[in-house]
């Protein structure tokens, strides 16, 4: 059981070059957005428990983050979170909206900012996860949440969570300023089944999109190969 | 299109409340609530085509339903390609992802006016788009919030609570900067605009050690209190003192330093300290000159003693020798203690005119062929009301200073003329000699402060000039140019005719010796009491010395005595003041002389003196002890 959880490593690899195509997509959305390069990066995958995950998100001290989260569900269900320590996210606000604003007056505007931007993030993951398993995910509107990483978790985690958690770290490059933080995906035990058997679908190749519930409009979707 | 369509089956969009009940409300009924909303809502297809575009879009957009339904949203609103919305929409008919697109973030959202027939500004919009089934596919619901009315609200309480940080915080004289923990300029007050010479916009992101070199990060700030040396604008270096307040905004610990700029405080804090460093050393230099004086005045007394019992020409001439090099000495003490300011003055009224010709007098062998002297007086006979010997002295120095100044001859002119007010006057000595640079003007009153050869000039002059036209309730100021000369003016209390007109001239003569008296001596130091007792014996007087102040009141008391004679300082707690002063409760009308070595006389005890104490400086020579006593006695 607990083996089955876990993702072997060149499951994590596959994965890791998946979303790093997800995230490149959400780096144009952003760059469009803002109208300046952004440049972004998931440079480690991990499977991680939940403490783990936590003390990873903390940096070893409880500190004030800010999360993003979006609930999903199809096939493949569970929450998907990006955090950043509360500080670092209102650099990356600074750097969307521009230097011309002091971190006060950027302050009122974070909240919303950070969510529209892990919107952005997490959607994109999401649709590279959906596009991968040729299945459709539906999710949430973001909610944003502030607190140390215990309390962030708590209210997005389930207690009898007993699924797995994906950890990545994420790098944004925005205006030469860089910014890190982490996305979480806490899969359920049906999606951790699944990814594994499209990954395995992927590893063999088998590039065709199974059916999902929708109508597959899947454009340019196959980019991710 | 049926209502029940709208977000039918999206798993975290459950189909909206429908009122419970038997009947729910049509269809028609429902569609004139959305028509009816204050919020745009619009239902688009699975090929992104509009199918729905409810009352309040069109009235905001200018769009009207028969053009919108049907059309494409990009063909409608080509600005919007660019933007999120066209991104968002694919994601929900392809994925089922929702979308959350702010105002703040968004530039191109939906061109819309507010329309309310008064000013046609933008519409402030977020926008929230989700999947929804619409005729058996997926499509999506965009439904577009005004927000206008917030974002303005908000917009008016940040001035408002702005406008009152920022009339505290720009009219601040001192230069505040607020940093974050890394060190980051966020901002920084007009006077610190002012100060470094630089704009809050090219500050900001830039680190604080662009203004405060020393400060590698915020934690420099963090004990509290700190001094740096800072450069302004000008390139002048301040010495600034730092306060730090921290404060965590969302989670950002941020820094205000308010940067005061302290150069004059400390500068006046080392004047300070140097002028009580000036009085400390003042009050060591008089000590020494007292004890001094005590020497001098043994010596000066033993000399005259001498004298008048030496038959031999040669050894008279020993005698004066010595009688000379003591007069020196004294000079010399009476010049430490004119800087001490502790030289006891006895202020008489003087013609002005007078004391400058008699000192020219002195000084003329000493001043040589190539300086030229002349004084002038503007308006009538001066009076000032100063201590003769004092004055000469001052005059003296300022004639030697500006002959110094003058190696290959001048010319010095003396002015001497009334204020205003006529409260002072003024005496100015003006050469045409070498002057002073700025540096040296600046220290020339300072004690011991000398640009001559060692040996030459003692740096002592000009203090000693300072000290007594200030004890003598005037000022003392000098002018100098390099290569133009100097002008050293001094002020000296005036003294008005009438009252002048009583100091008659009957000065100089040489009175008659005084009648044999009872002499009550008191005098601590032995060797100056016998030098006294000496020299009155000598004039024929009977003297009974004692060593304080109690003894010489037992005295008074079995014994009639014509005259006191005491030292200022004496033993035992009862100084001479006081004795003067218990002896005349006793003894009214007794004739008092104290006998001073310098100032010792503190206010509190000047007041305790009688007006009709007569002072005798030490150290004295026997003509100055017969002026003394004689007006002691004259007076009762
Ligand atoms: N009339 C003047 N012209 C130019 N420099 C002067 C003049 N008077 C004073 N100074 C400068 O100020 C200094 C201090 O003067 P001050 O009279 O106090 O001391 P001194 O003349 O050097 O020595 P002392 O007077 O004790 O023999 C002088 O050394 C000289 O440099
Ligand atoms: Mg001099």
């Amino acid at each position: 059981m607990s083996e089955e959880l876990v993702l072997d490593e060149f499951e994590t690899d596959a994965v890791g070059e998946l979303l790093n195509v997800a995230v490149s997509r959400s780096a144009v959305a952003l760059s469009r957005m803002i109208g300046q390069t952004v440049a972004m990066s998931v440079p480690v995958v991990r499977m991680l428990p939940r403490d783990e995950a936590l003390r990873t998100i903390e940096g070893g001290r409880p500190s004030s983050l800010i999360a993003v989260g979006e609930q999903f569900s199809g096939p493949f269900s569970g929450s998907a979170l990006l955090v950043f320590p509360e500080l670092r996210s209102l650099r990356l606000v600074q750097a969307i909206v521009g230097d011309g604003m002091s971190l006060e007056d950027i302050a009122e505007l974070a909240e919303e900012a950070m969510t529209e931007v892990g919107n952005i993030i997490l959607n994109s993951c999401l649709s590279g996860m959906a596009n991968m398993l040729g299945c459709r995910i539906e999710a949430t509107l973001p909610s944003c949440y502030q607190g140390t990483g215990e309390q962030i978790f708590r209210r997005t985690i389930r207690d009898s969570h007993d699924g797995s958690i994906l950890f990545m770290s994420i790098d944004f490059s925005i205006r030469n300023r860089d910014v890190g933080g982490y996305i979480v995906l806490i899969l359920d035990l049906n999606a951790i089944n699944n990814l594994r058997e499209a990954l395995a679908g992927y590893a063999a190749g088998l590039m065709e999109p199974k059916p999902g519930n929708g109508n597959a409009n899947n454009g340019g979707v196959n980019a991710a190969g | 299109m049926p209502p029940g369509d709208l977000g039918a089956d999206t798993a975290f969009d459950p189909a909206p409340d429908l009122p419970e009940g038997p009947t729910p409300p049509s269809a028609a009924v429902l569609l004139r609530c959305l028509e009816g909303l204050d919020m745009g809502v619009v239902i688009v297809d699975a090929r992104a085509a509009i199918l729905y575009w409810n009352h309040w879009m069109s009235r905001h957009s200018g769009v009207p339903r028969r053009s919108a339904v049907g059309a494409r949203l990009e063909a409608l609103f080509p600005s919007i390609a660019q933007g999120r919305l066209a991104g968002a929409v694919e994601d929900a008919i392809a994925t089922g992802l929702s979308a959350y697109i702010s105002n703040s973030v968004n530039a191109s959202l939906f061109p819309l006016l507010r329309n309310d027939g008064i000013v046609d500004e933008p519409v402030a919009q977020s926008i929230v788009v989700r999947p929804v089934q619409v005729n058996g596919a997926t499509g999506c619901l965009i439904q577009v919030f005004d927000e206008s009315a917030s974002v303005a609200r908000e917009r008016k309480l940040r001035e408002q609570r702005n406008a009152r940080y920022h009339a505290v915080i720009e009219a601040a004289q001192d230069s505040f900067v607020t940093i974050d923990e890394s060190g980051i300029i966020q901002w920084i007050n007009p006077a610190a605009e002012r100060k470094f010479g630089r704009r809050l916009d090219d500050l900001l992101g830039s680190h604080v050690s662009l203004l405060l070199p020393a400060a590698c990060d915020a934690s420099a700030f963090d004990g509290g209190l700190t001094e740096m040396t800072l450069v302004d604008v000008a390139g002048r270096a301040f010495d600034a003192e730092i306060s730090t307040s921290h404060w965590t905004s969302n989670g950002v610990r941020c820094h205000t330093l308010f940067i005061r700029d302290v150069t004059e405080r400390n500068q006046a804090a080392e004047e300070l300290r140097q002028s009580q460093r000036m009085q400390s050393l003042g009050k060591l230099v008089g000590g020494i000159a007292h004890e001094f004086n005590n020497l001098l005045m043994v010596i000066r007394a033993n000399v005259e003693l001498l004298k008048s019992d030496l038959g031999d020409a040669e050894l008279r001439d020993f005698a004066d020798e010595i009688a000379q090099a003591a007069n020196r000495g004294a000079t010399l003490t009476n010049g430490l203690l004119s800087f001490a300011r502790k030289q006891p003055l006895r202020p008489e009224t003087l013609a002005l005119a007078d004391v400058v010709e008699q000192t020219l007098r002195l000084a003329a062998p000493t001043l040589g062929a190539l300086v030229s002297c002349k004084v002038e007086q503007e308006g009538g006979t001066l009076h000032v009301e100063a201590d003769r010997t004092q004055l000469q002295n001052a005059i003296l120095n300022l004639l030697f200073n500006a002959r110094d100044a003058m190696p290959l001859g001048g010319s010095i002119r003396i002015v001497l003329a009334s204020d205003e007010e006529e409260r002072f006057c003024r005496i100015r000595v003006a050469d045409t000699g070498l002057g002073m640079p700025p540096d040296v003007l600046e220290r020339a009153c300072e004690p011991f402060f000398s640009t001559k050869d060692a040996g030459r000039g003692t740096g002592l002059g000009l203090s000693m000039v300072m000290g007594f036209v200030r004890q003598s309730g005037g000022r003392f100021e000098l002018e100098s140019e390099p290569g133009r000369g100097t002008a050293a003016t001094a002020w000296l209390p005036r003294v008005r005719a009438a009252a002048a007109a009583r100091e008659g001239g009957a000065e100089e003569d040489t009175p008659p010796p005084l009648p044999p008296r009872r002499i009550l001596l008191v005098e601590d130091d032995p060797q100056v009491r016998s030098a006294v007792q000496a020299m009155l014996g000598g004039a024929g007087h009977a003297v009974t010395a004692v060593e304080d102040g109690f003894e010489a009141l037992e005295l008074l008391d079995a014994e009639g005595f014509d005259l006191l004679v005491s030292d200022v300082v004496l033993p035992r707690g009862m100084s001479g003041a006081l004795l003067a002063r218990e002896a005349r409760l006793a003894f009214p009308g007794l004739p008092v002389v104290l006998m001073s070595g310098y100032n010792e006389l503190d206010p509190a005890m000047t007041a305790a003196i009688t007006e009709s104490v007569d002072i005798l400086r030490k150290p004295f020579s026997r003509p100055d002890l017969e002026r003394v006593m004689r007006a002691a006695l004259v007076a009762r």
